[in-house]
């Protein structure tokens, strides 16, 4: 079978420079993450996790190492076309939700629309559709103050999707919400899963991990094991 | 990201901070204001002289001759009615004269009498003047070579002691003396502080009789083409001075000078005023930088979350860059609107035309642009600069 990987790590390295001394905070990975697959990456705190999840979102660029996103080399891109990547490939979902304080939630899921240049009248059809999916469209015109933190989370999911993304990265989705909420959240995501998008997600919990299709080990920012 | 989402996104920023903004605007809502009051004002003035000086026909062919050194003539005028009446011989580039005689007296009908103003004229005065008989005729070259006492009187001096009935005809005093009404003046109101309705109009050989002199207060002289004005100011001055004067025992005034006058007292009120308009502007764009700074570090993760989710360098750059604008433009249509209305309250006050300069409203929106460009670019290229983690990370 000769299907591309979503996700191809090289020997990826990212390893910061502090007073102290190199941090390796992801160190020599090899990876291939497939179209479909559930990947949790499962660890301790400083294992590498976030470091790792930013590598992958593009957000930041790797110290040594290659990484391919549908077979891309993100080393080839510039600024512009990392940004380009990470609006038409990429979704992320942050456990602080990261919304626009100023805007309400219907335009928060225009955003990456607005910046890959949708026209503003389909813009806010897809996102309306788009909310709808999250089950938020009772509160369209809140702001992210006037929501809660599951509320919140769900129009950030929303947004994630809005541009059909090949990838969905999720950096402890749930670490912010009660058991509940958190659950709502899980099953949004397992949704996700089975109508075929390909997830990653960072958790802190081995019972959510369980639900993934693919658990990573981290440690010490290598892969210690995968189940 | 299409032009109507950054205006709509720098109107939505601006909006939440309103006190801010409106702050930051001030230094240019300023500088603008006084952009447009200062050049309005200076071209009413302008409009002002030149709408006189048309007014009662005295266009830019027009110059006058006066006596003395200096205005006001503090020697006694050695002009007389001989040297106005050689300017036409002598100088061919000369359309023609008027000489003046001006004085005051008391004018008496039936038992009505007050003062009034006195001036004397050649026949040839309404030819050359915008300032026409409305009944009646005016007076005549008999009138002038045989002093003969004939007056044509003003329309306030008409409603002060005619009241009711036709003046033509009808005999007053002037100091005593018995004049003939021949005719009344058309209403022309007041110019530059002249009161052309409130006067006696005597022919010009009279006048020196009544008043007892046989000088003239001044001159008006017509060229044929504006262009030899110079040229006949030599000629008259050679004359002139030839007869029975020295070169400072007049002086002249053309329309261009009056104007230029003017000029020099305004100007350096405008190169004052420029200055307070230089700085405020200046302050306002220092104004806006700093705002934006603030504005950019306060809204670090905003740009994170941004970038995030795909925005490019460009995007953010325009982003802060079109908050900048419309601040900018903001406080330039403040200062425009504000600007308008003081313009037309002063304007209005002080009995000038009102003028509101096309190119000084073009002039003061470039500024508020300018302003808004130069302030917004660095600002908005630390925004563009932002390093997407660290953005997304930071704590406020
Ligand atoms: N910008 C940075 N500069 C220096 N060191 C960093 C930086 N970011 C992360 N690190 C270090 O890299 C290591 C991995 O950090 P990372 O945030 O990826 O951990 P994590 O697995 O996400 O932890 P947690 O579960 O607590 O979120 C940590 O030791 C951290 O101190
Ligand atoms: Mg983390």
């Amino acid at each position: 079978m000769t299907q591309l990987p979503v996700l191809e790590l090289r020997q990826l390295t990212r390893h910061y420079d502090t007073p102290a001394g190199p941090v390796m905070a992801v160190h020599e990975m090899d990876l291939r993450v497939w179209r479909g697959d559930f990947v949790a990456l499962l660890g301790p705190s400083g294992c590498g996790k976030s470091s790792l999840l930013n590598l992958l979102g593009c957000l930041d660029r790797p110290s040594s190492g290659e990484l391919l996103i549908d077979g891309v080399a993100v080393s080839s891109l510039d600024d512009d076309g990392l940004a380009r990547l990470r609006n038409r490939k990429i979704g992320f979902v942050f456990q602080h939700y990261h919304l626009l304080p100023r805007m309400s939630a219907v335009r928060n899921v225009e955003l990456p629309m607005m910046y890959a240049g949708v026209p503003p009248a389909e813009r806010r059809q897809r996102a309306l559709e788009g909310l709808e999916r999250v089950r938020m469209s009772h509160r369209l015109d809140h702001t992210p103050s006037m929501l809660s933190g599951g509320e919140s989370q769900r129009v950030a999911i929303a947004r994630a999707l809005a541009m059909d993304p090949s990838l969905v990265l999720a950096d402890e989705p749930t670490g912010n919400l009660d058991t509940r909420t958190g659950e709502e959240i899980m099953q949004l995501f397992e949704k996700m899963h089975r109508e075929g998008t390909t997830l990653v997600m960072v958790t802190h919990s081995p019972e959510m991990a369980e639900r993934a299709s693919r658990i990573l080990r981290l440690r010490d920012g290598r892969i210690e094991s995968e189940t | 990201m299409t032009g109507s989402d950054i205006l709509a996104s720098a109107v939505d920023s601006l909006a939440a901070n309103k006190v801010r903004s409106g702050l930051t605007m001030l230094g240019v809502v300023i500088g603008v204001a006084l952009v447009i009051i200062l050049v309005s004002l200076g071209e009413s003035a302008k409009t002002f002289v030149d709408d006189q000086m048309r007014g009662i026909g005295f266009g830019r062919n027009g110059m006058v001759i006066h006596p003395g050194k200096m205005d006001p003539p503090i020697e006694p005028s050695k002009l007389r009615l001989e040297d106005s009446r050689e300017i036409n011989r002598r100088v061919p580039e000369v359309l023609d004269q008027v000489p003046i005689v001006v004085g005051s007296a008391y004018i008496r009908a039936g038992n009505q009498e007050y003062k009034t103003s006195v001036r004397g004229f050649t026949e040839n005065y309404t030819e050359l003047v915008n300032h026409r008989v409305e009944s009646g005729a005016f007076l005549s070259t008999l009138d002038v070579e045989q002093h003969r006492k004939t007056c044509v009187i003003g329309q306030k001096v008409k409603a002060k002691l005619f009241s009711g009935f036709d003046p033509i005809g009808e005999t007053v005093r002037i100091s005593g003396r018995r004049f003939t009404v021949v005719g009344v003046m058309e209403k022309k109101g007041e110019m530059m502080g002249d009161d052309l309705d409130d006067l006696v109009i005597v022919p010009i050989t009279t006048a020196q009789d009544l008043l007892d002199t046989d000088k003239l207060n001044a001159v008006l002289v017509w060229a044929r083409r504006t262009e030899d004005l110079p040229l006949i100011k030599e000629r008259i001055i050679e004359f002139l001075s030839g007869r029975h004067m020295r070169k400072d025992d007049f002086h002249f005034h053309t329309q261009e000078e009056m104007i230029s006058i003017l000029g020099t007292i305004t100007g350096t009120l405008t190169a004052f005023v420029s200055g307070v308009a230089a700085v405020s502007l200046l302050v306002g764009c220092i104004g806006i930088v700093n705002i934006m700074l603030v504005s950019v570090m306060e809204r670090t993760r905003e740009i994170g979350i941004r970038k995030a989710v795909g925005a490019r360098h460009r995007d953010i750059f325009l982003q802060f860059f079109g908050e900048s604008m419309v601040l900018g433009l903001m406080g330039g249509l403040s200062g425009l609107v504000s600007g308008v209305a003081l313009a037309a309250l002063v304007m209005t006050r002080t009995g000038l035309p009102v003028h509101i300069s096309g190119w000084a409203v073009s002039l003061a929106l470039a500024c508020s642009l300018g302003v808004g460009l130069l302030a917004g670019v660095y600002p908005a290229m630390r925004a563009a600069r932002a390093n997407p983690i660290q953005a997304l990370r930071f704590e406020n």
